[in-house]
């Protein structure tokens, strides 16, 4: 076991450690039983020291609760069970990740000694190749697959621009904070989800991650999946066919007619109807109908023109995703 | 080495330990656990608004109950054992309730399993003359006094029934990984949503020529999806390599919807179409398969060298049982040329591929160069059907009858060569360069092939301490063969039709589709972060894409130009940690131009198209402005914080319409949506447990479109409308709620 190989450091007893005392809580508060329980709770808090592995406690002996650069959180995360043998830091501590850094150890760059070997952060932080290699080093299986040469590979990312691996809960990992780390360089995103059509983004039940992998991706635009469609077969399978009356761009790409980060127009299309489909269907009589303002409403009841009002063509034409009816060859069954 | 002087480290570190103190259990507990908590509380919804909730399942006014939980049990950094468990639940007291599981043992095993519920609405108070709660049988009331228009169906306002557009998701999945053989695991993930709601589709009758008639329809949605992702992976330093399934199945249990005829049968109409006896069918979407095998695989070669290759086979499926050509009996007795199969029997097999090779040549150069292939064959057979247009038709099996038509498999290839290469220059510049070569084939469709080049180039810098800059440009043109308007026309038609038409053509040859259309496209960015002081930062963005179809001369029909300009600005202060603020800003305009031509049937055909006084223009005119501000500030060592959000986003749609001389046209007005959204968030420690949220939320949405606004069900003579207005609120949402942390 580790704390036979390595002796534990004693640590004396926090004389104050700034906690109510909960049992004089309890005495005065018996009124409320969930009072009651925060102060059980509250007691159970121990001011006894940590035992930690020599080379651990070292690097914690600066970096304790009240350090400028805290990282006690990382306790909390998957890196620091040492009974996972691969987090390396079982046996290397935070030199798993920051490197040997014995200069540092002896003098600390903020006492004017050095700075650790690999910095994540900061201005002496090393370089995103030699910072990314720290992380590939465990964190290249098959989900990385594509991280070398992919666009935020392109974009010299390092993973810390994202992730923060002294935290309790990576705020990348967590959906409800993820869509502001992509956000910050996505603008044109981030706008478009404020739009009045739009996936459900802004209200946090769709996250970017649903769609894309940051860290490299099959399809365009870095997609889990190999094509665009597919990607959104993934939440609309009953547009997905194949049909038997099929529409052309439809069945191309989704993105022909659909803006998926959101759109100005009803079901996030990238112009309005019936003009967009106008732009490829240019036959006789009403497909080529110069269709304005003159086919708005009258004074009158009856009024207006069927190809401008409601849902425009899609008030005959209504399976433009592609109709499975034998006499639907017009998408209208 | 790196191992061994880690090692050698640790021995030192080891004796420059002191015994004094660090950590205690206390603080540690306290920074490094989980923040597990229960949350309870209560809100209120002062008015209904589908749109509000329609994402967040607050569309019902009234109260609403806060319930939520979050326990994560990790391995203390210590423990023997690193089992870990982590259950959270959120939003249980609303329809977009949700509840993760996961567990396992850290470097060995995970499950994981997951319920929510996401309930969309898209709208409420519509309006239709069927009953809502029907089903997939829509009957007409017992009074309905049918008409040949709306202008005469006298009892069309009083058999009005409202009903709500809504679509509620209930998803359940499990899953897990496991790890064998130190560089092998499989994962297994199964999912199932089932879908229910309702939503609108017109209805319709008639078919060509002047005859339609339609009415708008409750349409049942119940839906199930399945899908089964199973991987094996397997990772070294140098390799790493993964094979899948993937499987998605979606079923309907209600393929079809039928109606009754609410008109009188109009001219064009066989006897026994409209009402009484008239009925209509629709087909929902059908049953369908999706199933897809893949490889792929990295290799570092070397040091500066690394290799990708990706292979997915898949295959989609649907043999949905076809409805028949009509669902009137007094129709079907025309029926001359049966249904040539009883299922389509639909497939598309689909390869795609990806390769890559990635190197660094040097410290200062790294470049890529890749293949994509995405394949989609498509065997669904071509069949000739002679169908009967909207239930409304006997049916036209003449030698020459335009109803004779055949079902177009389109196949589909998009491969894409591409070199990308990245230089870093002195003065921490960096100069990105990018040429692809994208090449698509497709069939029956009026372009063969097309091709695109595109080239970009990106160029970035530190500047300074205070200032990073970047500046991109991209040219792409695209040409392929010839264009052919009228490939898919014929065909999907009978060769014996087709020769009675003038010219042979149905879309006007001059028009070009603008995904097939001859494009140059340009594209210029600037961007830049200014950090005056490290607790400032501000960024700026600005970019201006143009897209040009005239590129051949012939292209005068369809998009002629659109062009996207956007800026944006944001800015964030956080002088410490008990204060912080941001803002942003964009501004984007959408804009594009299509040109078109009106021209009649018959004798007027030939001589309309070449009468430049038919001709006409749309201009879009697109305008958005997004603009957001934000704070938080923290008081008494983090007990008290408060924090503020607000957005502003407004739209608008702006079309101008200029016709030729033979034509008229009017003014179309804007289409406008305005949001206005306010979050004052507020949150007490009471004590180390326990902690008070509150929140109040304002938005109000405002929108108009002449689509829908002021258009009563009976506005058209020929369409039965749903009566759907554009959405208005203004919402106010108050909540409380008690978190106690454990």
């Amino acid at each position: 076991m580790i704390e036979d190989q390595h002796e534990p450091i004693t640590i004396p007893k926090d004389e104050d450690n700034g906690h109510v005392d909960r049992s004089k809580l309890l005495n005065r508060r018996v009124w409320a039983l969930v009072l009651l329980c925060s102060t059980l709770h509250g007691g159970m808090v121990a001011a006894e020291p940590v035992k930690m592995p020599d080379h651990i406690a070292n690097c914690v002996r600066c970096h304790d609760a009240d350090s400028a650069e805290p990282v006690l959180a990382l306790f909390a995360t998957p890196h620091a069970v040492m009974a996972d043998q691969r987090t390396g830091f079982a046996e290397q501590g935070c030199a798993a990740c920051h490197g040997p850094s014995l200069d540092h150890a002896r003098l600390p760059a903020r006492a004017g000694g050095s700075a650790v070997e690999i910095a994540f952060g900061g201005p002496g932080a090393a370089s995103t190749e030699q910072r990314n290699q720290v992380c590939m080093s465990c964190h290249s299986g098959a989900t990385m697959l594509h991280w070398p040469g992919s666009s935020h590979d392109f974009e010299d990312l390092a993973c810390v621009d994202c992730h923060r691996v002294h935290a309790v809960k990576d705020p990348a990992l967590d959906p409800a904070t993820q869509a502001a780390s992509c956000v910050s360089c996505h603008r044109a995103q981030h706008a478009q989800m404020h739009r009045p059509f739009a996936h459900p983004m802004r209200e946090g039940q769709l996250h970017c991650t649903d769609c894309h992998n940051p860290h490299g991706g099959s399809g365009p635009a870095d997609l889990h999946t190999m094509t665009v469609n597919e990607n959104c077969y993934s939440c609309h399978a009953e547009k997905r066919g194949p049909f038997l009356w099929e529409h052309q761009p439809v069945r191309e790409d989704c993105t022909l007619c659909h803006q998926p980060h959101g759109s100005v127009h009803r079901d996030l299309l990238t112009q309005r109807t019936p003009f967009l489909c106008q732009q490829c269907h240019m036959s006789q009589f009403h497909p080529s109908t110069a269709l304005s303002g003159a086919g708005l409403p009258g004074d009158d009841l009856p009024s207006g023109s069927s190809s401008m009002l409601g849902r425009d063509c899609m008030n005959c034409h209504v399976q433009v995703h592609g109709s499975n009816h034998p006499s639907g060859p017009g998408q209208t069954r | 080495m790196w191992v061994f002087r880690s090692m050698v480290a640790i021995a030192l570190l080891g004796s420059l330990t002191i015994s004094h103190a660090a950590v205690t259990e206390g603080q540690l507990q306290k920074l490094a656990t989980p923040k597990n908590h229960v949350e309870i509380g209560l809100g209120h919804v002062s008015e209904a608004s589908a749109r509000f909730g329609r994402y967040n399942a607050l569309y019902d006014d009234g109260f609403f109950a806060i319930l939520g939980l979050s326990y994560l049990q990790r391995p203390r950094f210590d423990a023997d054992s690193p089992a870990f468990f982590d259950i959270s639940i959120a939003d249980a007291g609303l329809g977009n309730r949700r509840m993760d599981l996961r567990g396992g043992r850290q470097g060995d095993y995970f499950f994981r399993a997951g319920y929510r519920e996401r309930s969309v609405r898209w709208g409420d108070g519509l309006q239709t003359i069927f009953n809502p709660q029907a089903g997939a049988n829509l009957q007409l009331p017992g009074d309905w006094v049918p008409a040949q228009t709306t202008a005469d169906m006298t009892a069309l306002l009083p058999s009005l029934h409202e009903f709500n557009l809504r679509q509620d998701r209930r998803h359940a999945s499990v899953g897990g990984r496991k790890h064998f053989a130190e560089r092998w695991s499989v994962s297994a993930d199964f999912r199932q949503e089932d879908r229910d709601g309702q939503r609108t589709m017109a209805g319709m009758f008639g078919n060509t020529g002047g005859n339609p008639r339609a009415a708008f329809l409750p349409v049942p949605i119940d839906y199930r999806t399945r899908q089964i992702d199973v991987g094996v992976n397997y990772a070294d330093r140098d390799r790493q390599l993964r094979f899948g399934y993937h499987g998605s199945l979606f079923s309907n249990n209600e393929p079809s919807l039928t109606f009754a005829n609410p008109y009188s049968t109009i001219t064009g109409w066989a006897a026994g179409s409209g009402f009484p006896q008239g009925t209509g069918q629709l087909a929902l979407p059908p049953d369908n398969q999706f199933h897809q095998i893949s490889a792929g695989g990295g290799w570092n070669f070397s040091p500066s060298m690394r290799g990708l290759a990706e292979l997915a086979v898949g295959r989609m499926t649907q043999n949905e049982d076809f409805l028949p050509l009509t669902a009137n009996p007094i129709l079907a007795e025309s029926i001359i040329q049966g249904l040539p199969a009883n299922s389509l029997n639909g497939r598309i097999d689909t390869t795609a591929l990806n390769l890559r090779l990635t190197g660094r040549a040097s410290r200062t150069f790294q470049w890529n160069a890749s293949y994509r292939l995405d394949d989609r064959d498509n065997r669904t057979p071509s069949r000739q059907f002679v169908y009967i247009g909207g239930d409304s038709q006997l049916q036209d099996a003449g030698e020459t009858s335009s109803r004779r038509r055949y079902n177009l498999p389109y196949d589909y290839r998009n491969q894409r060569l591409r070199l990308d290469g990245t230089w870093r220059l002195p003065d921490r510049t960096r100069l990105t360069a990018a040429i692809q070569r994208q090449r698509v084939n497709r069939s029956f469709t009026a372009r063969a092939r097309t091709d695109e080049n595109l080239a970009e180039l990106r160029l970035s810098r530190v500047v300074n301490e205070w200032l990073q800059a970047g500046l991109s440009g991209q040219w792409a043109d695209r040409t392929g063969s010839t264009y052919d308007g009228a490939i898919g026309f014929l065909a999907g038609h009978d060769p014996a039709f087709t020769d009675t038409l003038a010219g042979q053509w149905a879309n006007l040859p001059a028009l070009r589709q603008f995904h097939l259309a001859d494009r140059r496209r340009h594209r210029l960015g600037v961007n830049a972060v200014v950090t005056p002081h490290e607790h400032w930062s501000i960024g700026l963005e600005a970019a201006d894409m143009q897209d040009d179809y005239r590129t051949d001369l012939d292209t005068l029909i369809g998009r002629a130009e659109s062009s996207i300009r956007t800026w944006s600005t944001n800015i964030s202060w956080n002088p410490n940690h008990n204060w912080s603020a941001h803002g942003f800003y964009t501004w984007e305009r959408l804009t594009g131009d299509q040109a078109g031509l009106s021209f009649r049937g018959g004798p007027n055909r030939l001589p309309d198209i070449a009468n430049p006084e038919r001709a006409w223009m749309v201009d879009h005119r697109d305008r958005v402005d997004t603009a957001g501000l934000g704070f938080q500030r923290r008081w008494l060592d983090d007990r008290l914080t408060l924090a503020t959000d607000l957005v502003y986003a407004r739209a608008r749609a702006r079309l101008n319409v200029a016709t030729g001389p033979a034509l008229t046209s009017a003014p179309l007005p804007d289409v406008n949506s305005r949001l206005r959204s306010l979050m004052l968030r507020g949150s007490y420690r009471i004590n180390e447990p326990l902690t008070l949220h509150l929140r109040y939320w304002n938005e109000r949405f405002s929108s108009n479109d002449w689509a829908l606004d002021d258009v009563p069900v009976d506005q058209l003579a020929n369409v039965i409308l749903p009566g759907q207005a554009s959405p208005d609120y203004n919402v106010h949402v108050i909540s409380a709620a008690i978190n106690y942390r454990f």
